[in-house]
């Protein structure tokens, strides 16, 4: 299997002084689902708009499908489809508008965009709608009519950047399902998310990126064995929370303190709860726990 | 072969950009036509109420160039809006033709909403201005077109650098004055006292049209070989405006 994105030594600044991403190398594997994960301005969507060969690299080289962005663009433009970071579509036209002219000005045959458009307005529960103004239309319906634009396509390599912000509970799990589907028609899906259960859920490999640059890359389980502890401990009702740090990093998670710690920590430390009365809940630690211990250094340029 | 393909491609793709932002946009609010209409209206309404005759065909086919900028440079804000608001551009720039039939496709979907403006304008100059030959209607339609174009680009072009389309809001408005009320579009260019000024209303990309058109319909007298650069200067207008928006849309960032 090919590399679907590959980036090497990819630096980026917009304003000639503040790197927004500074090194960042890392391989997507052609048919996977990749997950890039980071804080807020930690230089996801970057990375993305200069995959999609919609932003110059300050230095170091991207390839996507094996050909550079920047020698190569109009080819892979091609070949690639993008769901924007907060887009909409135009309140004033519908949703099957939207996917099938997009499909047309794209170069697929009327037929075959009538097919493909009826097929993912389907699949993104859109149907109904399709002829109702994308104004009449609630946050979440507007999100998916733009992942049915992208998707619709004939792309190879899908860029989602934040597909399911906004969706109901339900909506999301059929937005995973169909970016699963994609993954088993052999096509590569780059996402960004938030959420760490559909990193888990849906991701072959994550990549966390942390103020410019790849702090891990690999599967779920690889990511969460960068880190040292295996189980989290949160605990509820001490007088004195000092004495957690003994056990491992202690976050404060509203009234309940959060341990990460070993399996001896943790057993340990369940021992002592119950003697003393506090509240206590074991449990292995998550894809989360990992990255807000991997993330959470400082963003140094975040906010400016 | 390639290039038959290729145009076939730009044609379909143009076709599809129109669909989606000009015509079942349109259809929502028609009554969009109606605004850009007003201004020339008036205009009309005042020299018709003091008898004015002679210039109403001034004002007829002023009315139709005001139509024609007004609705090109929205061109501005709906290109802004399509890529800062609905970052719908993104989309579009990952298709065959990438930006261009994008651009023409909102440009001719702007030129829907002048339809019914020029449809009254030119009913108006048929009847009452008695323009009715054949050639004289050609004249109007390449120098509309032309209109059409370029102020679509300088549209565009200017949206390219706006990072909120609260930037823009007050350009359209005073874009349609400078391209339709100063230059001698609703006047002759003779009535322009000093010959400087005459040159230097040939900065504005209205005033060959709106002279063509004057000529067309008989109310100044030009030689061919006046007619000859007047479209020459439309082409170089043209051109320069396309290339300094190419040069723009060709970056990435
Ligand atoms: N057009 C721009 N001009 C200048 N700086 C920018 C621009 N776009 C982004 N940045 C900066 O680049 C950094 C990374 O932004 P980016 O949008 O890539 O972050 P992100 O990881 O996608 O964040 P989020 O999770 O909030 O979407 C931020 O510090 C941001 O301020
Ligand atoms: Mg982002």
């Amino acid at each position: 299997m090919g590399a679907a994105v590959e980036s090497e030594d990819l630096w980026k600044t917009y304003d000639g002084q503040n790197w927004v991403l500074k090194g960042a190398t890392l391989t997507v594997n052609e048919g996977e689902v990749f997950a890039l994960l980071g804080r807020n301005g930690a230089g996801k969507t970057t990375f993305i708009r200069i995959a999609c060969t919609l932003l110059k690299p300050s230095r170091g080289t991207v390839r996507v499908l094996g050909r550079d962005v920047i020698a190569d663009a109009g080819w892979i433009r091609r070949r690639i489809a993008v769901v924007p970071q907060e887009g909409r579509p135009s309140n004033l036209s519908t949703p099957w508008a939207h996917v099938y002219y997009y499909l047309i000005a794209r170069g697929m045959p009327r037929s075959e965009a009538a097919r493909r458009a009826s097929e993912y307005l389907e699949a993104m529960e859109l149907w109904e709608v399709k002829d109702v103004i994308c104004g009449n239309l609630s946050g979440g319906m507007r999100q998916r009519v733009y992942v049915a634009m992208a998707m619709a396509t004939e792309a190879d390599v899908l860029f989602l950047d934040e597909p399911t912000i906004g969706l109901d509970p339900i909506s999301k799990t059929t937005m995973w399902s169909q970016i699963r589907r994609a993954s088993e028609e052999g096509r590569t899906v780059i996402v960004t998310t938030h959420n760490m259960e559909e990193a888990e859920t849906i991701s072959d490999r994550v990549s966390i990126i942390n103020a410019g640059r790849i702090v891990v890359t690999g599967s779920v389980e690889e990511v969460m064995s960068a880190v040292e502890y295996d189980y989290r401990v949160d605990v509820e009702g001490m007088a004195d929370p000092q004495e957690l740090n003994a056990y491992g990093p202690v976050r404060r998670i509203g009234d309940r303190f959060r341990v990460l710690t070993t399996a001896s920590g943790a057993r340990e430390l369940a021992e002592v709860a119950v003697e003393r009365g506090w509240r206590v809940n074991v449990s292995k630690t998550s894809l989360e726990d990992a990255f807000i211990l991997l993330a959470g250094g400082h963003v140094e340029d975040e906010a400016r | 072969m390639r290039l038959a393909e290729g145009l076939v491609h730009f044609v379909k793709s143009v076709y599809a950009s129109t669909m989606l932002f000009g015509v079942i946009p349109f259809k929502q609010n028609p009554l969009w036509s109606l605004s850009p209409m007003l201004a020339p209206m008036a205009f009309l309404l005042f020299l018709s109420v003091y008898g004015i005759r002679e210039i109403v065909p001034y004002a007829l086919i002023g009315g139709m160039t005001s139509i024609v900028v007004a609705n090109s440079i929205t061109m501005e804000s709906d290109a802004a809006f399509n890529r800062l608001i609905l970052k719908i551009e993104s989309m579009f720039v990952l298709t065959r033709g990438g930006l261009i039939p994008y651009a023409v496709g909102l440009a001719l979907g702007n030129l829907i909403n002048a339809l019914p403006g020029m449809l009254v304008f030119g009913a108006l100059l048929w009847t009452l201005a008695g323009v009715n030959q054949l050639w004289s209607w050609a004249v109007f339609l390449g120098a509309l077109a032309a209109t059409w174009a370029i102020v679509s680009m300088v549209g565009y072009y200017i949206s390219t650098f706006a990072r909120d389309i609260r930037d823009l809001w007050v350009y359209s408005p005073i874009f349609t004055g400078v391209f339709s009320y100063l230059p001698p579009v609703f006047y002759p260019l003779e009535r322009i006292p000093w010959t400087e000024l005459k040159y230097f209303a040939y900065v504005s990309p209205t005033t060959a049209p709106a002279r063509l058109m004057q000529a067309a319909a008989g109310l100044v007298s030009i030689t061919w070989t006046e007619a000859l650069l007047l479209w020459l200067l439309l082409l170089v207008h043209g051109s320069i405006v396309f290339v300094l928006l190419h040069r723009r849309l060709r970056r990435p960032i």
